[in-house]
């Protein structure tokens, strides 16, 4: 071929020339529903726990903002999750791939194969990871910059991050009529490193169908009875403080 | 001015029926994505065409036996054929399953001219054959002007077009045999009907005004190659290699190690603006054997393709005929090109980019279902209905094309009459889960023919777990689906239920009895 350019110069100059990576970079941008939820953000590399009822439709909303913006979501072991519930929460549905349950002798490098593509992995499963198979997949994800989204208690270590919804509360629905139409939760955000936990309350879903935030206002951080209690309606339910 | 080097094609007509195993007079047909690709004689005969509908062929000839194309097979099956024809040339290539090509002058020197070099590889692939195909033949200048002459050629029969009489050949024959919809199409309309005729162009009009793929064609068409020989050899650093440590003795072993082998030749030819037409690729087996095996492509290889190609190639190995098969497993892989060209494909964006993510997630998901299986991998598509089961559906991943920004673009079939507004559930129960539901006086409920309820829920019970009291309910909204099918007939009353822990359920009654269809997690 007549070029009169070596590939490795290329190559230099590509490198060269290439945007640096910002520390904003390093972060996936969520969807402004959860921008109480996770200000800064979704740290790349991390693994994020969503637990308590409503997990499902929470892991969904943190997957809403990256994919919007270009990231793929690998679901791995989630047979259950409702594909409507996910188009609802925001999930574009062409960037989103589903994998069956990997027995568990290749979890590990099923994970670590999709680790290489997809900026996001939802995983859940009816048995816990093995440690090994863990740490490994925790570097490589640093490495990538993925972010694994534990929705089932797959995770043996500590997450970085747990998203865990102590309360919740339906409403549209009465004594033989009405229909679902909302509910509102409290999301217990707890990180790694020993802070305290916040509390954050949320539609999931809201008024337009998908996720949406509540102002916190005067009564950040409060208790979710307190935020409600402006409109009528049955008291709420208080979660038994099961797993 | 240069000359096309004088080609034989051997063609074996209907090769996907053939690979299958059946004989021309049993009715057959083989369909990929719902049209078929090949029929047999016997189909023929009822009309059965290539390009027809499924259900068009079926209904032209009812008792006709479809099958699903399956190019491994094909793959693997031709490979004897082809280890047939390296008793006259070792300079083999394969075009595809069915079609194979090599330069004559070499073989029809030694054999005692084309005509004798032909019958005997018709004689070679016949042998191999057994009767469920007949060979043909064609000898002319060029590789395009051959294969039009093996298929002029009778069943079993030879065609040898003269020195220098390619371009008389060629030229009655309809443009549309260049098969490059996008350009004879034009060409047609320009009142071309002939490659004759488009051969009379000056090249230098054609290159002009349709560019490199138009040259190209202008050159098939005046009964030349598709580019001048190449004069020198590729260089030997083209070469990717792989020691295979264990031996590779199963062909599902090889499908990731020919995807890498893949990737590192393209990787190296792109450094180089190149993209070439023709790979070898070649193994050693832990007792010495070498096996080589040149494939060809009309256009230039993509590394899917030549992923492919390597894959067939190990399974033809591996799992062809006993004759051929190597006594031990493979320890060396290395795939070449043989023939380079400058690169005239598209360019990706810079920095790499959506289509290049997409790609990405392309290979990992082939690697996935290479672990797993082709079903373990499943994509969203959008469907019609009336439960959150029906309205997205999850699909194979490589029955579609996974950069499909159309599935959201897509118009949204409006929710169908009958569905439930509001949010879906995030937990679809697979199965669902058996309920119980009782009254204030601890009855359980039923439904009546009227879709009423025989009294207001209480309390349920899901999967004999403990009761749990009823705070909220709405419903039921009845639901009779193909009542015209007795079959598919589906009668059910769904009911929306919040518990007293605030968990909101989808339960639905069929036959009385029960179940958790989803929650809404």
């Amino acid at each position: 071929m007549g070029v009169g350019v070596r590939p490795e110069s290329l190559t230099d100059a590509a490198q060269r020339v290439a945007p640096t990576t910002l520390a904003v970079e390093r972060r996936l941008e969520v969807s402004p529903a959860l921008g109480h939820v996770l200000p800064d953000g979704l740290q790349r590399g991390s693994v994020v726990a969503v637990r308590g009822p409503g997990a499902g439709s929470l892991a969904l909303a943190v997957a809403a903002g990256p994919v919007a913006s270009g990231s793929w979501l690998a679901t791995v072991g989630c047979e259950e999750l409702g594909l409507v519930a996910a188009e609802q929460a925001g999930v574009a549905l062409h960037r989103m791939v589903k994998v069956d349950q990997p027995p568990r002798s290749s979890w590990g490098a099923v994970l670590a194969a999709l680790v290489d593509a997809f900026d996001l992995i939802l995983v859940s499963s009816t048995h816990r990871a093995r440690a090994r198979d863990s740490q490994r997949l925790r570097s490589r994800a640093r490495e990538r910059g993925s972010v694994v989204v534990d929705a089932g208690g797959v995770w043996p270590e500590v997450p970085d991050l747990v998203l865990e919804i102590t309360q919740q509360r339906w409403s549209g629905l009465g004594d033989g009529h009405g229909v679902l139409t909302q509910r509102r939760v409290q999301v217990e955000v707890t990180g790694r490193r020993g802070t305290r936990p916040r509390l954050v309350p949320l539609w999931l879903p809201g008024p337009t169908g998908g996720p949406e935030a509540i102002e916190p206002d005067a009564h950040a951080g409060a208790d979710i009875d307190q935020l409600v209690s402006a409109d009528p309606g049955e008291p709420p339910v208080a979660l038994p403080q099961a797993g | 001015m240069d000359q096309a080097v004088r080609s034989a094609v051997v063609w074996c007509p209907d090769w996907p029926i053939v690979a299958f195993g059946r004989p021309p007079d049993q009715p057959v047909a083989v369909v990929h994505a719902n049209r078929v690709v090949a029929s047999s004689a016997g189909a023929r005969h009822h009309g059965v065409a290539r390009g027809l509908r499924r259900r068009e062929a079926q209904g032209r000839c009812p008792h006709l036996e479809v099958l699903e194309r399956d190019l491994r097979l094909e793959a693997r099956a031709f490979e004897s054929v082809a280890a047939s024809i390296d008793e006259i040339t070792p300079r083999v290539a394969i075009v595809r399953p069915g079609m194979i090509l090599f330069p004559t002058r070499g073989p029809s020197r030694y054999f005692g001219g084309d005509q004798a070099m032909a019958q005997r590889c018709v004689a070679l692939v016949g042998r191999v054959l057994d009767g469920l195909g007949s060979p043909r033949v064609g000898v002319a200048d060029g590789g395009f002007a051959a294969a039009l002459a093996a298929r002029g050629a009778a069943p079993g029969g030879v065609r040898v077009v003269e020195p220098e009489a390619s371009a008389a050949f060629l030229a009655p024959f309809s443009i549309h045999t260049l098969d490059r919809p996008d350009l004879t199409g034009v060409l047609a309309r320009l009142g071309l009907h002939t490659l004759g005729r488009f051969a009379e162009l000056a090249r230098a009009d054609v290159l002009g005004r349709f560019g490199a793929e138009g040259e190209l064609a202008h050159r098939l068409a005046s009964g030349l190659d598709e580019r001048p020989p190449a004069v020198a050899d590729p260089p030997p650093e083209m070469e990717v290699v792989v020691e295979l440590d264990p031996p590779l003795e199963r062909v599902d072993q090889a499908a990731f190690v020919g995807k890498t082998l893949a990737d590192q030749l393209l990787g190296r030819l792109e450094d180089r603006g190149a993209t070439c037409t023709r790979i070898v690729v070649s193994a050693q087996t832990e007792h010495g054997e070498d096996l080589t095996r040149c494939w060809r492509h009309e256009g230039s290889l993509t590394a899917a393709a030549v992923a492919d190609r390597v894959r067939w190639q190990l399974d033809g190995w591996l799992n062809g005929s006993s004759a051929a098969r190597p006594s031990a497993g493979l320890t060396r892989l290395s795939v070449r090109p043989d023939d380079i060209v400058a690169g005239t494909g598209r360019q990706l964006g810079f920095w790499g980019g959506r289509a290049e993510a997409a790609e990405r997630v392309a290979r990992v998901v082939a690697r996935v279902q290479g672990l797993l299986g082709p079903d373990a991998v499943q994509v969203p598509e959008r469907r019609g209905g009336r439960s959150p089961h029906e309205q997205v559906v999850a699909v194979r991943a490589d029955t579609v094309d996974l950069d499909r920004e159309h599935i959201d673009a897509a118009a949204r079939p409006g929710s169908w009459p009958g569905a439930l507004p509001g949010p879906a559930p995030a937990r679809l129960h697979r199965p669902r889960l058996p309920v119980e539901l009782a009254d204030p006086a601890d009855q359980s409920i039923g439904v009546d023919g009227r879709s009423l309820l025989s009294n207001r829920p209480a309390c349920l019970r899901v999967d004999g777990g403990p009761w749990i009291g009823i705070v909220h309910w709405a419903g039921p909204w009845p639901l009779d689906e193909r009542w015209w099918d007795p079959d598919r007939h589906r009668r059910r009353a769904r009911l929306q239920v919040v518990d007293a822990q605030g968990v909101a359920r989808l339960v639905v009654v069929e036959d009385g009895r029960w179940w958790v269809e989803a929650t809404y997690d």
